[in-house]
């Protein structure tokens, strides 16, 4: 299995799980088109597309989606929320702590802490990945997890950088809060990441970085100092092998 | 002592030599403002009339004359750029840039205007008031900007006698509809984009190198378009509420309890179903209770 990172940041988001034969597309934040080159235009092997909320860097392209009788699954607060014009698919409804199988992935949706209607991150069960958490924008998570094999997770600032950046008047206090109250920040990450058996984890993507109140490096540095795992920076056009074991 | 010119010279601001507190300096001010206030060259507000009694035309102007001789400007140049919004003293935008560059610190303001491609849709915040709460609280909206271009705006200069460039934070039409400004009734934004990129963009250079320069007052223009919501410090409700609940309960994808469910578009499909209150779809908890449908969404996890 292989991951591919076809947008992580404000201005889109979107991930696909691909190997020969099948791929998962996690959040509709960017054009088909991109999708569809990630895929090497086989797009009859997408089996699904699972959207975590509805703001528009993870669902602004959910038309396009179902457009390309691509099915997708949401919570029903998010669809709700997401005000999706096309109709001739409906999009499947997740629910937090129901199980849903998409092609050979099994998804187990839990709720999250994000400003949004009904927000979902995704424990992702596939033979070849193993289980795969996926975070994002979330400001912590409620949840511990268990047999772990790869993770996604989003580490939006730096608590330093954000009030470095306030202190200039880079940005206004008022997106504070919001970043307090939506985002996770690099500690919680971390805490969230040393709070769960790693163990068996093969990779670790820092995904979702802010533009501003973030620094790359030294977040995968870090990362990797605490965590001893592979770590990765969820750039645009990242791509990694997403395998249970690096082997 | 014969002073050696080639010593640096250290430039030193002008610094306010007027003195509210100095009975003779508050006697030449009282003068100086009467003679501003008899003037008919001097906005409405600082000119004495039948509707702006004399002493509050005076007042108006000793304070515009004060803030003209901390910042080294014309006292007339104050008084016509200085403009109360809702209450607010601010500048004009133009006379924010001209005091820059005229300033003998820096080279004058410098744009650069990139286009980002199509805007897309974007969700944003409006503040609009609630009367239960009796405040203005957010409500998220969207906005269609697929037929407009995302324009970005960086002011940028130096500072004299310095080759780093110092910039502004880049200000585009993305963060504008973000953060309302486009969307507001009677918006410049949709109208004069480019001079208002350039004015915020300058604005917010003047807030992060040169905030002196404003004196803490915002443009004409930020008024209108920043609403001030009360400030409310969330860290430490933040900081609690992910002691007491964060990495708490454990879930496992492999577990064996009967907690999976297949959507079905019969069933599940929001676009054509009302949402029932709680699970409502007879779905087993981990202790193995099932949902009547009726009750409340469980606090807990529905693991």
């Amino acid at each position: 299995m292989e991951l591919t990172v076809l947008g992580s940041s404000s201005a889109g988001n979107s991930y696909v799980l691909q190997n020969d034969t099948e791929a998962l597309v996690i959040e509709c934040g960017v054009s088909i088109k991109e999708v569809k080159k990630a895929v090497d235009f086989n797009i009859s092997k997408i089996v699904g597309a699972i959207v975590s909320h509805e703001h528009g860097d993870h669902a602004g392209y959910i038309d396009e989606f179902l457009k390309a009788r691509i099915q997708v699954y949401a919570s029903y607060g998010t669809v709700k929320a997401a005000k999706v014009s096309y109709n001739n698919l409906p999009i499947l409804y997740l629910e937090s702590g129901c199980k849903t199988r998409i092609g050979n992935f099994t998804v187990l949706p839990f709720d999250v802490k994000h400003d949004a209607a009904e927000p979902l991150g995704f424990l992702i069960k596939h033979n070849e990945t193993g289980n795969i958490l996926f975070v994002t924008d979330s400001y912590y998570i409620p949840y511990a997890f268990t047999g772990m094999n790869n993770i996604l997770i989003e580490c939006n600032y730096r608590t330093d950088i954000l009030e470095r950046n306030i202190a200039a008047g880079k940005i206004p206090t008022k997106m504070r809060d919001r970043l307090l109250e939506s985002h996770m920040s690099f500690e919680t990450c971390k805490e969230a990441l040393l709070a769960n058996d790693l163990s068996k984890v093969n990779n670790i993507v820092l995904i979702h970085l802010s533009d501003g109140n973030s620094n790359a490096a030294e977040f995968k540095r870090d990362i990797h100092r605490a965590t001893g795992k592979n770590v990765h920076v969820a750039d645009k056009g990242l791509k990694i092998p997403f395998n249970k074991t690096p082997f | 002592m014969e002073k050696d010119k080639n010593l640096p010279v250290q430039q030193v601001n002008q610094v306010a030599n007027f003195d509210f507190f100095n009975p003779t300096h508050f006697d030449t001010m009282q003068r100086v403002c009467k003679m501003f206030a008899s003037s008919e060259l001097v906005p409405d507000m600082y000119r004495a009339s039948s509707e702006n009694p004399v002493d509050k035309a005076m007042a108006n102007c000793m304070i515009a004359v004060e803030m003209a001789q901390r910042i080294g400007a014309s006292p007339l140049m104050i008084m016509q750029n200085m403009i109360i919004i809702y209450g607010r003293p601010s500048w004009s935008s133009k006379f924010l840039v001209a005091t820059v560059n005229t300033c003998g610190r820096f080279n004058p303001l410098q744009y650069k205007i990139t286009n980002l491609g199509m805007l897309g849709k974007i969700d944003y915040t409006e503040y609009e008031w609630n009367k239960d709460a009796k405040k203005k609280l957010p409500v998220k909206k969207e906005f269609d900007g697929t037929k407009v271009e995302n324009l970005q705006c960086i002011a940028y200069t130096t500072a004299k006698g310095s080759e780093e460039v110092l910039e502004s934070a880049p200000i585009d039409i993305k963060l504008a509809v973000q953060e309302g400004w486009y969307t507001k009734a009677g918006s410049k934004w949709q109208t004069m984009t480019r001079q208002m990129l350039m004015y915020r963009a300058a604005s917010f250079w003047t807030n992060a190198y040169a905030p002196e320069l404003s004196m803490g007052m915002k443009t004409e223009d930020e008024i209108r378009d920043i609403i001030d919501i009360p400030y409310e410090d969330v860290s430490e409700k933040v900081t609690k509420e992910k002691a007491e609940n964060a990495n708490k309960t454990v879930i496992n994808i492999d577990g064996d309890r009967p907690n999976a469910q297949q959507s079905t578009p019969e069933t599940k499909d929001p676009m054509n179903a009302e949402k029932k209150s709680g699970k409502g779809n007879g779905e087993l908890f981990p202790n193995g209770q099932t949902d009547t449908g009726n009750q409340q969404k469980p606090k807990g996890p529905n693991f």
